[in-house]
C-alpha cells in the first residue's frame, strides 16, 4: 500500500470530523460577528437539543423524524431564551468580552451539571445498532456522518442565502457590520439578536442531532463540539461565511492526519500546534480578517 | 483547623496567581485565556529544580526559579503573539492552554502523566521540617502547616505590594495608556509591543511564583492540575473581583474559594440534597451564583482605583515648568522638517502622489483640500503610521521614512488625531502625565531599584502637568476620566497632551473640527502660541477657511494626493479657480 | 457623587451577602455527636461520575442494613460526601481535609490514581481507614492505611489474558486503545506483560485524551496492525461505548475487551456490545442480597463495592470496639489484615498486608440490554 493510500482513510475521516465541527463553528462565528461575544453557552443549547431528542424519541415515543423536528425547535427556543433571560441583560450594560465569556461558560457548566445531577452521567442511546454506511476511500462512513456533512454544507449555503437575500438576514448583517450605524438607520438591534441566536440555536441543534444518533448522549457530549468550534474559527477567521467552515475542515484533517503521522498521544499537541503555527504565519486566520475584540474589550 | 489552614493556604496562592492575571488582563488589557499555563510552568519549574538541582533548604530560590521560568515562557509566547497589535493574543493563549496538558503528559522531564511527586516542603537553610514538625510555644503549638500558611500569606502580601507598586507607578500608567489606545501611545514615543511584553512578563512571573508555591504546598504537580478548568476558575476570580483592581483580584480569589467551600457545607449538611447529586449540584449552583453576581455587577465588585491628584495651591514656579513652554532654545531658524515626493498607494489608488511639505520653527502651515485629497495620509506617512512607497522626509538630517511611529515621535515630531483619541480610562491629568517624555518611572526595574529618583521625577512631572492643565483651562477636570469630559474638552486635552510632549514639530489633524464656534478663539490662541510663543513648527489640516486665514503663515492646497498650490493664505484662498474647485468637492465652513 | 455612593453600597451589599453565606455555613453544626462518619467520594468527571452514583447506591443499601442492626457499637453510620470534583488531586485534598477535620470521618472509599496517591500521606496522618476502587498499582504504596477493594491493573490483564486463552484460542495478537493518563498507560504496560505471558503479542497501541471527540483515527491505525483482539483502556463511561461502536463501524470483526470500566449501564444498553465483546468485572453471586443484585443490574459493578465498603467498615468497627480499642484507622486496618480472609454477604476477599487484595473477578458479556455472567474466578482461583 502506498503512503498516499494509507493516508486516505485519515483524510476521509478528518473531512467528516471537520464538517461536523463546521456547524457549531458557523453558529459561534455568527454570534461572534453579530453580537461580539464568544458564546460557550452554545454548549447548553447543544445539550438541550440532544436531551430533547432522547426524551422525545425514547421517553415519549415520538417517531424519529418528529423527534428531530422537536429537538430542533427546542434548540432554537433554548438559544433565544438564553439570550432573552441572560445575555440581553449583559449586552445592554455593555459588559466586557471576558465577562460574556465567563457568563456563557457558567451557563454551560450549570446546565451540564444540572443534567448530570438529574439524569445521572450515564450515556443513553437513541439508535443503538450500527448505523448503515458505505465504504469510502478505505474507511467506512455512516449515515450520520454523511448527514452531518450534508447539513454543514447546506447550512453554509443556507446562511449565506439567509443573510444576503432575506430581510432579517440583511438586518443581522447590518448589525454585524456596524452596530451604531444600524441603530442610526432605525434597525432594532434586539430583534436582530433574537434572529441571530435563533439561527445559531438551529445550527447547533442540527450538529447535536446526528451526533446523538451516532453515539448517544451524556452530559459531557457538548464540550468537544464547543471547544473544537472555537478552534475552527480561530484557524479559519471570521472574514466570510466560508472561513469557519474551512477552518473546521482543516482542524478535522489536522486531528486525523496527526495520528496518521505520529503516535496518537501527540494528537492534541500537533493539532493545536498547527493552530498556533497558522497564527504565526497568518495572524488574521487563514481565510480572512479576524477581529477578536470587536467592540468589547 | 487543618482544613481551614489548607483552604487559606490555597486561597493565598491563588490570589497571587490572580494578581498576575490582573496585571496581564486588567492593567495590560490583553485578552488572555491561558493563565493556568504560566501557573503550571512555574509549578513544574520549581518542582524540577527543587527535586533535581537544588539541595534542600533553598525553598525561596526554587520559587523564584518558577517565576523566572514563567517569565521566560511569557516572552516566548508573547514575542510572536503580541506583534500586529496583539489582536490574536487571546487565540494564541487559548490554543496553548489546550495544548499544555497534553504536552506535559508527553514530555519526559515533566514526569509524563504521573507528574512529579516528592517535591520538598518549604525549608530555609537548616530548618527542614518533616510533616509532623511542631513548635511548642507554651500557649499554642505551631505546626508545619501553620508556618506554611504564614509563608504563603507573606508571599501574597509581597505580591500585593509589588503589583500595587507597578499599578500605581508611571509605568503602570503607561501600560494603561497602551491598553486604552496603543497607537496613540506610539505617537507619544512609546513602544507598545515592548510595554505589553514587559507587563506580560511581570504578570507571568508573579503567576509563576504562585505556581512554585503551589508545588511546595502540595508536594506534587501533575498535568491535569493546569487545565482549562483552572484558567476559568482564575478568570472567574478576576472578573468577579473587578479585573482592573488589585484589591478586586485578591478579594475575588477569597470570595470564590469561600463560595466553593461554603457550598460544600450547605450541600453536605444543610439542604438534604440526594447524596449522588452533591458533586454536580455544587458545580451547578456555583455557576449560577457566578452569573447572578455578574448580573448585578457586570464589571466586577471593585472598579479600577484611580489616583486622585490634588491641585497645588497657586505658587510661583520656576520658568521651566510653566505650561509646556519649550525647555530648550529653539534651533536656528530654517527648515526643521522637509518632505518631498511622498507617494502612497492603497491597492490601485494613489492616496498621496508626490506631495511634499516644509516646516520651520515658529511658522504655521495649513493643509487644505477636500476629503480624500490625501491630507491625513501625509500626516500618517510623516508620523510613521503608514509606510511611504517612495519619497523623502527628514527632520534635520535624520530621515523619517521607514521608522516606526515611536521613533519618529522621539525625534520630536508629534501629532494629534482627527478623532481625538484621548486615553478614555485615564483621568485628564493622567493623559498629560503619560504624554510627558523622560520619565524614569516608566522603567519597571527603576521602581524598585531607585524609588527616590522615580518619586522626585514624578513630583516634577506632576507640577508640570498641572501647569499644562492650567494653561489649557482643564485643571478643574483633572481627576475626571478622559471618557467623561465633553467633546470640546477632549479636543482641548488633545492639544494639551501634545503640548506636554514638548515636540519641535506639531502635526495637528483638524484640531478645531466640531468645536463650538464660540470657543474657537481659545483654540486658535493655543495653536498660535505653539508657534509664536513656543517656537515650534506647526502643520495643521483644516477645513475651516476662517481658521486658516487667522492662523496660517503658509497654505498648501492638496487634491488627488498632490500639492496643487502653495502660498500665503491670501494667495491661495483668494484664488478663485482653486476655491471653485474646492467648493465643487465640499462646502468650506465660513464661520 | 451619589452614583458613586450607591455603587459603594451595592458593592458592600454583595460582599456582605457573600460573606454571610460563608459565615453561616461555618456556623452550621458540623459534627453532631453520636454517629460514625464514613467518607464516600463523589465526582463530576466523565466516567467516575457514573461510578460514584453506583458506589453510593450500594452504600445506601448497606447503610440501611447496618444501621438497623445497631451500626457500630450502637452508633449509626453516617455517610459524608467527599467531592473530588473533576478528579483533581488539589480539589480532592480540600474535600478530604474537610471530611477529616470537620466531619471526623473514620473511613473513606475513593478512587483516581492521582487523587489517592497524592493524598496518601493525608490519610495516614488523619489515621483513617481508606479503601480504594482505583486499579492503579501505585495507590497502596503511597499510604499505609489504604487497602485495595478493586483488582489492580495487572490482575485485570492477567484474567483477561487467561479468558482469551481459554475461550478465544485463535487470538495471537492484540492492540491497546488507552486513555493518555497515567492509569491508561499503566494498563497498557501491564497488559502487554500479562498477555505476553500467554503468548499474545501486542502489535499496536494508541492513546486518546479523556473524553475524545472521536476515536476513528486511533482505531484505523490499530486495525491496520491487524490485531486479533483490541483491549480498551479508557477511564470509563461513554468512551468504552465509543470505542466499541467505532471499531465495529470501521469493520473490525475481532474480539473487543475491557476491564471494570465497561461495567456500567452505558454498556449494558449498547446493542453493539452484544457481539464478540467481553469484560472483566465483579460478580454478584446468587447468594447476595436481592436488593444488591437489583441495584447492580441498574447501576453497574461498582454498586457492589459501595455495599461491601460499608459492610466491611461496620464489621471491622464492631470488632475493634469489642477488643476494647478505639475506632482509629490504624486499629481498623490492623483488624482488617488480621482477619485477612473475609467473606462479605457478596464476595470473599483476601486482604494482604501490602495493601493489595485478592478478590473474585468474573467474565461478562452483554445480552439483551443487561450484563451476562459467563463465569466467576473466585479469590482462591486467583490466589
Amino acid at each position: 500500500m502506498s503512503i498516499f493510500q494509507s493516508a486516505l482513510p485519515f483524510l476521509a475521516n478528518g473531512l467528516s470530523l471537520g464538517l461536523s465541527i463546521a456547524l457549531a463553528a458557523l453558529a459561534m462565528a455568527l454570534i461572534w460577528r453579530v453580537v461580539g461575544m464568544i458564546d460557550f453557552g452554545l454548549g447548553a443549547v447543544y445539550l438541550v437539543s440532544a436531551y430533547a431528542l432522547l426524551g422525545l424519541h425514547t421517553a415519549l415515543g415520538f417517531s424519529l423524524p418528529l423527534a428531530i423536528l422537536g429537538a430542533l425547535a427546542c434548540g432554537i427556543a433554548a438559544a433565544i431564551l438564553i439570550y432573552g433571560l441572560v445575555y440581553r441583560h449583559f449586552i445592554r450594560r455593555n459588559a466586557p468580552l471576558f465577562v460574556m465569556v465567563l457568563v456563557g461558560l457558567s451557563l454551560f457548566l450549570a446546565i451540564e451539571n444540572l443534567l448530570g445531577a438529574a439524569l445521572s452521567s450515564q450515556k443513553f442511546y437513541v439508535i443503538d445498532a450500527l448505523l448503515p454506511g458505505v465504504d469510502v476511500l478505505g474507511t467506512r462512513l455512516n449515515v450520520a456522518q454523511f448527514g452531518k456533512m450534508a447539513v454543514s454544507l447546506a447550512a453554509l449555503a443556507g446562511i449565506a442565502f439567509f443573510c444576503l437575500r432575506t430581510a432579517p438576514g440583511t438586518m443581522i448583517l447590518a448589525v454585524a457590520d456596524n452596530k451604531r450605524l444600524a441603530l442610526g438607520v432605525g434597525i432594532d438591534v434586539d430583534h436582530a439578536y433574537v434572529w441571530t441566536y435563533g439561527l445559531a440555536g438551529l445550527m447547533v441543534s442540527a450538529a447535536a442531532i446526528p451526533d446523538v444518533a451516532e453515539s448517544g448522549v451524556d452530559p459531557y457530549v457538548a464540550l468537544n463540539p464547543v471547544l473544537l468550534a472555537l478552534a475552527a474559527i480561530i484557524i479559519g477567521g471570521l472574514g466570510s461565511f466560508r472561513a469557519p467552515v474551512l477552518g473546521a475542515v482543516l482542524l478535522g484533517l489536522a486531528f486525523h492526519l496527526a495520528v496518521w503521522l505520529f503516535p496518537a498521544s501527540w494528537q492534541e499537541v500537533i493539532a493545536y500546534g498547527l493552530v498556533v503555527a497558522v497564527l504565526i504565519v497568518r495572524p488574521q486566520g487563514l481565510f480572512g480578517a479576524f477581529h477578536a475584540a470587536r467592540e468589547r474589550a | 483547623m487543618a482544613y481551614l489552614i489548607d483552604v487559606l493556604t490555597l486561597t493565598a496562592i491563588l490570589a497571587i496567581a490572580v494578581h498576575g492575571y490582573m496585571l496581564i488582563k486588567g492593567l495590560g488589557g490583553m485578552l488572555h485565556l491561558g493563565h493556568a499555563v504560566f501557573y503550571g510552568i512555574g509549578a513544574y519549574a520549581s518542582a524540577i529544580i527543587s527535586t533535581t538541582l537544588l539541595p534542600p533548604g533553598y525553598f525561596p530560590a526554587s520559587v523564584m526559579a518558577g517565576a523566572l521560568a514563567a517569565g521566560v515562557g511569557a516572552l516566548l509566547i508573547g514575542w510572536p503573539a503580541l506583534q500586529d497589535r496583539a489582536r490574536y493574543f487571546m487565540i494564541v493563549t487559548f490554543s496553548l492552554q489546550l495544548i499544555f496538558v497534553t504536552l506535559v503528559i508527553n514530555l519526559g522531564f515533566t514526569g509524563g502523566p504521573d507528574g512529579l511527586s516528592s517535591i520538598p516542603r518549604m525549608s530555609f537553610g537548616p530548618w527542614q521540617p518533616n510533616r509532623h514538625w511542631a513548635l511548642d510555644l507554651g500557649v499554642a503549638t505551631v505546626g508545619y502547616p501553620d508556618i506554611k500558611l504564614l509563608v504563603v500569606v507573606g508571599f501574597a502580601a509581597f505580591s500585593y505590594w509589588f503589583c500595587s507598586r507597578i499599578v500605581h507607578s508611571p509605568y503602570g500608567r503607561l501600560i494603561r495608556a497602551v491598553r486604552d489606545d496603543e497607537r496613540v501611545a506610539e505617537a507619544f514615543g512609546r513602544d507598545a509591543v515592548r510595554a505589553r511584553l514587559s507587563i506580560l512578563l511581570i504578570g507571568a512571573a508573579v503567576t509563576g511564583m504562585a505556581g512554585g508555591l503551589f508545588a511546595h504546598h502540595f508536594n506534587y504537580v501533575g498535568p491535569s492540575q493546569f487545565g482549562l478548568d483552572l484558567t476559568m476558575l482564575m478568570l472567574a476570580m478576576l472578573i468577579l473581583g473587578g479585573q482592573c483592581s488589585l484589591a478586586g483580584a485578591t478579594f475575588g480569589a477569597v470570595l470564590m474559594v469561600g463560595l466553593l467551600e461554603a457550598l460544600r457545607f450547605v450541600l453536605d449538611d444543610g439542604l438534604g440534597v440526594p447524596f449522588h447529586m452533591i458533586a454536580h449540584l455544587r458545580q451547578a449552583i456555583f455557576s449560577i451564583i457566578l452569573i447572578l453576581v455578574l448580573a448585578l455587577r457586570p464589571r466586577g465588585l471593585f472598579p479600577e482605583t484611580l489616583a486622585h491628584h490634588r491641585r497645588p495651591a497657586a505658587t510661583p514656579r520656576p520658568a521651566r515648568l510653566t505650561g509646556c513652554a519649550r525647555a530648550l532654545e529653539p534651533p536656528a531658524s530654517g527648515e526643521i522638517l522637509k518632505a518631498s515626493g511622498l507617494i502612497k498607494h492603497f491597492g490601485g489608488l494613489a492616496a498621496v502622489d508626490g506631495a511634499g511639505v516644509s516646516l520651520r520653527p515658529g511658522r504655521i502651515v495649513a493643509i487644505i483640500g477636500s476629503n480624500g485629497a490625501g491630507k491625513t495620509t501625509v500626516f500618517n506617512l510623516l508620523s510613521g503610521f503608514e509606510r511611504a512607497d517612495a519619497g523623502a522626509a527628514h527632520v534635520g538630517a535624520v530621515s523619517l521614512l521607514g521608522r516606526r511611529p515611536a521613533e519618529i515621535a522621539r525625534l520630536g515630531v508629534a501629532r494629534t488625531f482627527q478623532d481625538v483619541r484621548i486615553w478614555p480610562r485615564l483621568t485628564v491629568i493622567e493623559n498629560i502625565l503619560v504624554s510627558r517624555r523622560h520619565q524614569p518611572g516608566e522603567t519597571p526595574a527603576r521602581l524598585f531599584v531607585s524609588p527616590r529618583l522615580v518619586a522626585s521625577a514624578e513630583r516634577i512631572n506632576l507640577d508640570a502637568a498641572w501647569a499644562v492643565l492650567e494653561r489649557f483651562g482643564l485643571a478643574e477636570k483633572a481627576n475626571q476620566l478622559g471618557s467623561d469630559v465633553s467633546y470640546a474638552q477632549r479636543k482641548m486635552l488633545a492639544l494639551a497632551r501634545v503640548c506636554a510632549f514638548d515636540p519641535t514639530v506639531l502635526l495637528l489633524d483638524e484640531p478645531t473640527s466640531g468645536v463650538d464656534p464660540r470657543r474657537l478663539d481659545v483654540f486658535l490662541d493655543h495653536i498660535r502660541a505653539f508657534a509664536r510663543a513656543d517656537q515650534r513648527a506647526v502643520c495643521l489640516i483644516e477645513h475651516n477657511m476662517s481658521v486658516v486665514r487667522e492662523l496660517a503663515d503658509w497654505v498648501l492646497y492638496m487634491d488627488g494626493g498632490r500639492v496643487l498650490a502653495a502660498g500665503t493664505p491670501a494667495d491661495v484662498l483668494g484664488d478663485d479657480v482653486l476655491m471653485r474647485r474646492y467648493l465643487g468637492h465640499r462646502e468650506p465652513v465660513m464661520a | 457623587m451619589t452614583a458613586q455612593l450607591s455603587g459603594l453600597w451595592r458593592r458592600a451589599a454583595v460582599v456582605g451577602l457573600a460573606l454571610s453565606i460563608v459565615l453561616l455555613a461555618g456556623l452550621l453544626p458540623a459534627a453532631a455527636a453520636g454517629d460514625v462518619r464514613i467518607g464516600i467520594c463523589q465526582s463530576t468527571a466523565q466516567g467516575p461520575a457514573t461510578f460514584s452514583t453506583a458506589l453510593w447506591k450500594g452504600a445506601e443499601l448497606a447503610l440501611a442494613d447496618v444501621n438497623s442492626h445497631g451500626g457500630i457499637g450502637g452508633q449509626p453510620l453516617r455517610p459524608v460526601p467527599v467531592d473530588v470534583g473533576n478528579n483533581d488531586p488539589a480539589q480532592a485534598r480540600l474535600s478530604l481535609n474537610k471530611a477529616i477535620d470537620l466531619d471526623k470521618i473514620t473511613s473513606l472509599v475513593c478512587w483516581g490514581t492521582n487523587v489517592m496517591v497524592q493524598n496518601g500521606p493525608l490519610i495516614d496522618d488523619a489515621d483513617i481507614l481508606a479503601f480504594t476502587t482505583s486499579s492503579g498499582t501505585k495507590v497502596v504504596k503511597a499510604s499505609k492505611l489504604t487497602q485495595q477493594l478493586e483488582a489492580v491493573t495487572s490482575l485485570y490483564c492477567k484474567v483477561a489474558a487467561a479468558e482469551i486463552k481459554r475461550q478465544y484460542p485463535a487470538v495471537k495478537t492484540f492492540a491497546v486503545l488507552y486513555v493518555n493518563y497515567e492509569f491508561g498507560i499503566e494498563l497498557r504496560d501491564k497488559c502487554e506483560e500479562e498477555f505476553g505471558k500467554k503468548g499474545i503479542r501486542l502489535v499496536a497501541s494508541e492513546g486518546h485524551p479523556n473524553a475524545p471527540p472521536d476515536l476513528r483515527s486511533q482505531l484505523t491505525k490499530l486495525i491496520d496492525a491487524k490485531p486479533d483482539a483490541i483491549y480498551l483502556a479508557p477511564i470509563g463511561g461513554g468512551t468504552v461505548a465509543l470505542g466499541i461502536r467505532t471499531a465495529r463501524e470501521l469493520g473490525y470483526k475481532g474480539l473487543l475487551t475491557t476491564y471494570g470500566a465497561g461495567d456500567t449501564p452505558d454498556i449494558y444498553t449498547l446493542k453493539l456490545a452484544e457481539d464478540n465483546f467481553f469484560y472483566v468485572s465483579h460478580a454478584t453471586p446468587p447468594g447476595a442480597p436481592e436488593a444488591v443484585k437489583r441495584a447492580t443490574e441498574k447501576y453497574g459493578g461498582y454498586t457492589l463495592m459501595g455495599y461491601e465498603y460499608v459492610w466491611l467498615v461496620a464489621r471491622l468497627g464492631n470488632e475493634v470496639l469489642k477488643n476494647g480499642q478505639k475506632l482509629t484507622g490504624n486499629a481498623l486496618v490492623a483488624q482488617l489484615r488480621k482477619d485477612r480472609d473475609i467473606q462479605t454477604p457478596v464476595n470473599r476477599y483476601v486482604f494482604q498486608d501490602d495493601g493489595y487484595t485478592i478478590r473474585p473477578l468474573a467474565i461478562f458479556t452483554i445480552e439483551r440490554g443487561a450484563r451476562k455472567l459467563q463465569h466467576v474466578l473466585s479469590a482462591s482461583d486467583l490466589e
